[in-house]
């Protein structure tokens, strides 16, 4: 039977100058011509053995996308790629693989598997579906061991996410035949045999982790069939609460930077003069304009909750920059998918104690604005600038009826505005140097 | 010179109003809000409640009274968060309407800002709210309210 094992990840000197911490290399025990022995196997390997050459040629495969025969024989086609690699890492290009190399393919495992999520997690399906089990087995395949390994590396990698993975559902199928009770029963132990087979994964990538991840095995028996595929209805259907954030763009020409923002929305909101549309829809063109790309990071419809149930007009105090009260402190906290960089908008029924369109106050850390029902088609841009560290024009005749604001700053209501309204040199100096404007 | 109803509303345009500022130009510009508040722009008509509040002046409760009829649920809004300021006496009868508001966000604003008084009247209504009203968050807050009436009143603090 093909079986997958590890070095053990167990901090040890690898080679010399080389400790590995917290760190798996995967084998096919195939590949080193001896027999799997069913337990766990640890040892340091020597450069230059042939063990040595095979997890070079593993490695490589790996990192470089590459796919070397791991026989841990250094031919032409493993030299060459050796070479690639020491070429693309500033290192001597000779070919042979001496501490400096070896250091360097370390790293490039170690970003291997702490990379984001979204690398690891992209590919698992929702479900992922573990199939073509053996009729009336419970035994996990070794063509299933790809999937365990790539659910098990998702796992690992989220928990340095924003949205680390702490449950996994597992539901277990069967093909038709057999009473209704023993299917039952055959798919429950087919989902608990993946359960088992993928938290020894998780653990041998991270130790004790598994234990900390709620695993929920379903059965379906032979209720939910694969019409017509009698082999692929016996399976394992493997639920990961993944969310796949998507990374940000690299680059974002003709713009010379972009800011990403999220919308929440409370239960009840409803606009009286622009849509949220619309507003967005201003940002982004006046932004645009300046040289940002605004993008529209996530939507979310924040859920009521007892303090905060939408009916409120949010406590925004005097809206003074550095202020804020535990209304706010509590509505800025809700920043879900949010990043550190990125600004959150809320849009909410109304502000208190006083009426205002918006307000840009936010507690430390949490960038962000409320906008109201009352506000104007720029009031979004407008409250967003303010987060942007932009003030209000000064010396503007706001008493006079007959004025007419030309700017988005303007502190004598967006309301005013006719048309676009502009952004100027110094506005736009200051919001490309915020931290929440990322260069492209 | 006086303040037109045009020049109050521009200063009213804006999107986080001075209110204090606004309010420098004396509750004589109260008739002006009243005509704001009773026009049709909820906008205008939710800040000129606010900026009414901003006159601890009988002629404002007065204002502010009538601005809790207004159809719109954001004006009365407006009333309830910003009469806790007044400290007129007759500003009690503005909050006891705004108690029995039908939209429950003015009720919660108008317990918080009844909390802010020593009037058992209003007292006694949130006690209703506390068990009656249909709404959880405001029975939630009602309940919150007299509770911590009835502590500061068993320790003297009343």
């Amino acid at each position: 039977m093909s079986r997958r094992f590890y070095f053990k990840s167990e901090p040890f000197e690898f080679s010399p100058g080389i400790t590995l911490e917290q760190e798996q290399f995967e084998f096919e025990p195939e590949d080193f011509g001896f027999e799997w022995d069913g337990e766990e196997w640890e040892e340091e390997i020597k450069r230059g053995s042939q063990e040595h050459s095979a997890w070079v040629q593993h490695s490589l495969n790996q990192v470089k996308g590459l796919r070397l025969a791991v026989d841990g024989l250094i031919g032409a086609a493993t030299r060459s790629a050796i070479r690639s690699f020491q070429q693309q890492n500033g290192l001597g290009v000779d070919g042979v693989v001496g501490p400096q190399t070896e250091q360097k393919i370390v790293q490039a495992l170690k970003q291997l598997l702490t990379a984001g999520q979204h690398t690891v997690c992209a590919v698992i399906r929702r479900p992922e579906a573990l199939d073509r089990f053996d009729f009336d087995s419970d035994k996990v395949k070794p063509h299933h061991q790809p999937q365990i390994s790539q659910i098990a590396q998702c796992v690992v990698a989220s928990q340095g996410a924003l949205q680390p993975i702490h449950s996994i559902r597992l539901v277990g199928h069967t093909d038709p035949v057999g009473s209704d009770a023993y299917n039952l029963d055959l798919g429950r132990r087919r989902a608990n045999q993946v359960k088992r087979s993928l938290a020894d994964n998780i653990d041998l990538l991270s130790p004790g982790l598994s234990g900390k991840i709620a695993f929920t095995v379903e059965t379906r028996g032979e209720l939910q069939p694969i019409t017509g595929d009698a082999a692929r209805s016996r399976r394992v259907e493997v639920f990961v609460p993944v969310k796949v954030i998507p990374p940000p763009q690299k680059g974002c020409p003709p713009f010379k930077a972009r800011l990403r923002v999220h919308f929440k929305i409370l239960p009840g909101y409803t606009p009286k003069n622009a849509s949220i549309a619309t507003m967005f829809d201003n940002m982004k063109k006046l932004y645009g304009a300046a040289g940002f790309l605004v993008e529209l990071a996530s939507t979310e419809n924040l859920a009521v909750t007892p303090n905060l149930d939408g009916n409120d007009a949010i406590d925004v105090g005097d809206c003074r920059e550095g202020t804020v009260t535990a209304e706010q402190q509590q509505l800025f906290s809700n920043r879900n998918n949010v990043k550190d960089n990125e600004i959150v908008v809320y849009f909410v029924r109304a502000t208190s104690p006083d009426a205002l369109n918006g307000c840009a106050a936010h507690p430390a850390g949490r960038p962000g604005a409320v906008v109201a029902e009352i506000a104007s088609q720029w009031t979004l841009a407008h409250e967003v600038g303010h987060v942007l560290s932009l003030n209000h024009v000064t010396g503007e005749p706001c008493a006079n009826p007959a004025f007419t604001p030309t700017r988005l700053m303007t502190g004598c209501g967006t309301g005013r505005l006719k048309g676009t309204p502009t952004l100027v040199k110094d506005e736009i100096k200051k919001m490309d140097q915020s931290v929440l404007t990322v260069n492209c | 010179m006086a303040i037109t109803l045009e020049q109050v509303r521009a200063i009213l345009a804006a999107d986080e109003p001075d209110y204090a500022a606004a309010a420098r130009l004396g509750p004589q510009i109260l008739p002006h809000l009243k005509q704001l508040i009773a026009g049709g722009d909820e906008a205008y008509a939710s800040k000129a409640a606010s900026l009414a509040s901003r006159f601890d002046d009988d002629r404002a409760v007065e204002v502010l009274r009538d601005a809790t009829n207004s159809p719109s649920s954001l004006v009365r809004m407006a009333v309830a968060g910003g009469v806790r300021r007044l400290t007129r006496p007759s500003a009690s009868a503005v909050l006891m309407a705004l108690l029995n508001d039908r939209d429950a966000g003015v009720r919660k604003l108008a317990i918080k800002s009844s909390a802010t008084r020593d009037n058992s009247a209003l007292l006694a209504k949130i006690g209703d709210l506390s068990r009656s009203d249909p709404t959880p968050a405001v029975r939630s807050l009602a309940a919150k309210v007299v509770d911590l009436a009835r502590r500061k009143r068993s320790t003297g603090l009343a």
